[in-house]
């Protein structure tokens, strides 16, 4: 598997590079009012808007520097529309601005591992992996939102206008 | 990551600078250009230019990472040059680029492989393909041989019909001596290169797969449906009506073939004898 690495507050942060749609520079977000603060706005993205978070934000309380090596990452968001379909929508993506994402990591031989620890106050942390002498924290993608802004973010994200 | 709480407080939440006069750079290049150079740590004082494949390649650890581009000394600089801040105006020039939506995409395209057949070039859309494969024995059948089926092969533990699609389109053999003055330049004349194409389609009873040899295989390229011409009425030869449209690439005219007329046809000839 191979794991796409990121720093948030430090600390080494990875998610599975299969959910991984485009590492881009950070650009700047239009802000939205009355959201959470690690929503830093939206982004044109290909046609369209699309939400952007700041790791950094999300996990610690520091917005993530603004350095080259500070990108935006585009992922699918595995969100279900409504709890009993378990179809995700195809288009909904999210971006997430995190620090250091230059490079990416296979996760073939892990040496120790400990598990995910179902946290309701953090409930995206997954499992810690310590491989080649990194220590990293697997991210849970579809759990970085709450449900209720996962909803209002991406329930009502129809295809983008005909021109 | 030492100096990350300086940056923090110096560039953030400050609005993003906004970009100074002239038109913002459009292309990645242009971009690239503005970059400011990047001064190199003291210590490291880029060696891949001096004793690396850039420079005189004595550096030892050459022997274990074959190319500078896989020694983790260039991965620091690597990391230490994404390492600054953005300069003035890029990120803003990438906002642009990415607002566009993508290449609008040709919804009118077929991707199709192309092979040759003798003189013929030809091509089936992929849909209707399984495999290309090599050249195996072909195992002729007493008495049901000779037109167009050449016999059975095995693909993967499965003996299949093999046909001469040559035969059925009627194409003639290649000429003696190759055609250089026709401005045939993919054409290469190897027996090496020779393949066999499985092709398959959902036949009344399953899966209805045939395996025919082509003299040498082109590749799977995409075609716009724009760029198709249709097969000229007056086309003599009898492998035009399996065609379903001609189109140029590389010097070459293309046929493609439409894989129902063309597999209705193997039908025929086949089961009818």
């Amino acid at each position: 598997m191979q794991l796409l690495t990121f720093t948030a507050g430090g600390l080494t942060y990875a998610i599975e590079a299969t959910c991984v749609v485009e590492v881009l520079p950070a650009v700047p977000a239009r802000s939205v009012p009355r959201l959470p603060d690690y929503v830093l706005g939206v982004v044109g993205y290909r046609g369209r808007l699309i939400p952007v978070i700041d790791l950094a934000k999300r996990l610690t309380d520091e917005f993530s520097a603004r350095r080259l090596s500070t990108r935006l990452l585009v992922v699918e968001f595995p969100w279900r529309e409504g709890s009993e379909s378990s179809q995700p929508s195809p288009k909904a993506r999210l971006g997430i601005v995190a620090e250091n994402m230059v490079s990416t990591l296979r996760s073939d031989n892990v040496d120790m591992v400990f598990p995910t620890m179902h946290l309701e106050s953090s409930p995206y942390l997954g499992r810690i992996l310590r491989l080649n002498g990194q220590t990293v924290h697997m991210l849970i993608v579809e759990n970085l939102l709450p449900a209720e802004l996962a909803s209002g973010l991406f329930a009502a994200a129809p295809e983008p206008p005909l021109p | 990551m030492n100096d990350a709480s300086s940056v923090h407080a110096a560039h953030h939440p400050t609005p993003p600078p906004t970009a100074p006069g002239g038109p913002p750079p459009r292309s990645l290049e242009q971009i690239d250009a503005q970059l400011p150079p990047v001064a190199a740590p003291a210590d490291r004082e880029e060696c891949w230019r001096r004793i690396g494949v850039t420079g005189d390649r004595s550096c030892r650890e050459l022997e274990t990472y074959i190319h500078c581009r896989n020694c983790p000394v260039m991965a620091d600089a690597a990391r230490a040059f994404f390492d600054r801040l953005a300069p003035i105006g890029y990120l803003e020039s990438w906002s642009g680029i990415l607002e566009e939506r993508g290449a609008r995409r040709d919804q009118e395209v077929v991707s199709v492989l192309v092979f040759r057949l003798a003189d013929e070039w030809l091509a089936l859309p992929t849909t209707a393909l399984v495999e290309v494969t090599k050249v195996r024995r072909c195992h002729r059948v007493p008495h049901r041989t000779g037109g167009v089926l050449e016999g059975l092969v095995n693909i993967r533990g499965q003996l299949q019909l093999c046909v001469s699609a040559q035969r059925l389109l009627g194409i003639e053999e290649a000429a003696a001596e190759p055609r250089a003055a026709t401005g045939d330049l993919i054409r290469v004349d190897d027996p090496e290169l020779r393949r066999l194409l499985v092709v398959e389609r959902q036949g009344r009873h399953g899966p209805d797969r045939w395996v025919f040899p082509v003299e040498q295989v082109a590749g799977v390229i995409r075609v716009g449906q724009a760029t198709l011409r249709a097969v000229p009425a007056t086309v003599s030869q009898s492998g035009a009506r399996f065609c379903q449209a001609l189109f140029d690439w590389q010097g070459v005219i293309v046929g493609i073939l439409d894989e129902t007329r063309f597999l209705d046809g193997l039908n025929d000839q086949v089961r009818s004898t």
